[in-house]
């Protein structure tokens, strides 16, 4: 009993990891599948709760299909989030809009 | 970012270490766990006697070993029977935005997989039998162990969808056209109320899955447990498969939106669709 609250325990920690990591990586291909170990670890913690049929589902969908989905969306558009292009954007609307910004 | 992360790990904890003991029989959803032959006096007498019987019920009143199938499909039958048809009717509205003007074997990207390794595609195309036979497996056996309609279904569509991203598209459309999917898309709301209507028809209520008598029900405990929900879970299975393929074949060949012409590709399923009121069979 107590093993299964310390693995339980763990994958809840591995879960806010994963989840956290979804958010920071800048690479998509990575998010995706890090998100993937996201729905699997929830999908264990469902079954530690003792609901089998929620935790198929999750398997299912969230580990399978989702992930699937979002590599097919992926493919159309470019892998990596572009940290400079943003930069560019801000600088320039910094620049030109400055006066508009201060005057409005 | 990670004081963040540190206040969820801290509440996470603090929440698990709240949880009541996994499998204790106080708790109400686990009454039915004590014994078969605990007297039910005894057991209202120490939680209250829903889960008991819910989980007596599922053999008694449907036929069912699993008591999560016979919940989800025989006492709330009207949830999962409307569950079906949002299911159905969000795939008609995802397909008529992603399906402009219904042009054939002419789209405007063509869709090259996405094998590039020869180790892909060859472990792709030995693992997809297995998928297509495991989501058979799980809907089958949706009355005797942890599983059903909605997960087989997905791991069926899955399979599809994987083999048409690895490969192209018209890879996929071989091996599933896109023609028989249609067929199939309502089979979840139209089986449901197909099996619902019977018990009309006999004169029960709607829905009334067990009390029917003259048709087959099968054994309890074997494969073939009882012959409502055997259908429902196959509508179900095969119905929620084939509207993922058929989404995903339908985001692959996706073409511009255009308000020229209402989308005309949602209606060939609609004639199936059209029993699930169950109108003039009153």
């Amino acid at each position: 009993m107590d093993l299964l609250i310390i693995s339980h325990i763990l994958i809840l920690i591995l879960l806010i990891i994963s989840a956290v990591a979804t958010i920071v990586s800048k690479d998509l291909l990575h998010a995706v599948i890090i998100f993937s170990v996201y729905s699997f670890s929830m999908a264990i913690t469902y079954l530690i709760l003792r609901s089998p049929d929620v935790a198929m589902t999750e398997a299912a969908v969230g580990a399978g299909i989702s992930t699937l989905l979002f590599v097919a969306a992926l493919s159309k558009i470019p892998r990596y989030e572009e940290e400079e292009q943003k930069d560019d954007y801000s600088d320039k609307t910094k620049n030109d809009t400055s006066d508009k910004f201060l005057s409005s | 970012m990670f004081l963040m992360f540190f206040v969820f790990l801290l509440l996470t904890i603090i929440v698990v270490l709240q949880l009541p003991p996994i499998g204790d029989p106080h708790v109400p959803p686990y009454a039915g766990y004590l014994s078969p032959d605990t007297p039910v006096d005894e057991i209202t007498k120490q939680s209250n006697a829903v889960g008991l019987y819910y989980n007596r019920g599922a053999i008694r009143d449907c036929g069912s070993p699993s008591a999560i199938t016979a919940m989800i499909l025989d006492f709330r039958g009207y949830d999962t029977l409307y569950e079906t048809t949002v299911i159905f009717l969000a795939m008609i509205a995802a397909l008529s935005v992603l399906v402009g003007k219904p042009r054939k074997k002419e789209y405007h990207e063509p869709w090259i997989g996405l094998v590039r390794y020869t180790v892909v595609g060859t472990v792709i195309k030995k693992i997809v039998p297995f998928m297509v036979m495991y989501g058979l497996y799980v809907i089958f056996h949706g009355e005797v162990s942890p599983g059903g309609g909605f997960q087989g279904g997905v791991i069926l569509g899955a399979s599809f969808v994987l083999y048409a991203l690895i490969f192209s598209y018209e890879e996929g459309e071989k091996k599933m056209p896109s023609d028989a999917l249609r067929i199939v898309n309502a089979l979840g709301p139209f089986m449901y109320a197909f099996v619902g209507l019977v018990g009309v028809v006999t004169g029960y209520t709607f829905l009334a899955n067990k009390v029917i008598k003259g048709i087959p029900h099968g054994i309890e405990g074997t494969l073939f447990s009882s012959l409502p929900l055997l259908l429902i879970e196959l509508g179900i299975g095969f119905g929620v498969g084939s509207i993922i393929t058929h989404v995903f074949y339908g985001y692959v060949t996706e073409r511009p939106f255009t308000l020229d012409s209402p989308s005309p590709q949602s209606s060939p399923s609609r004639g199936e669709g059209k029993d699930e009121g169950g109108g003039p069979y009153r």
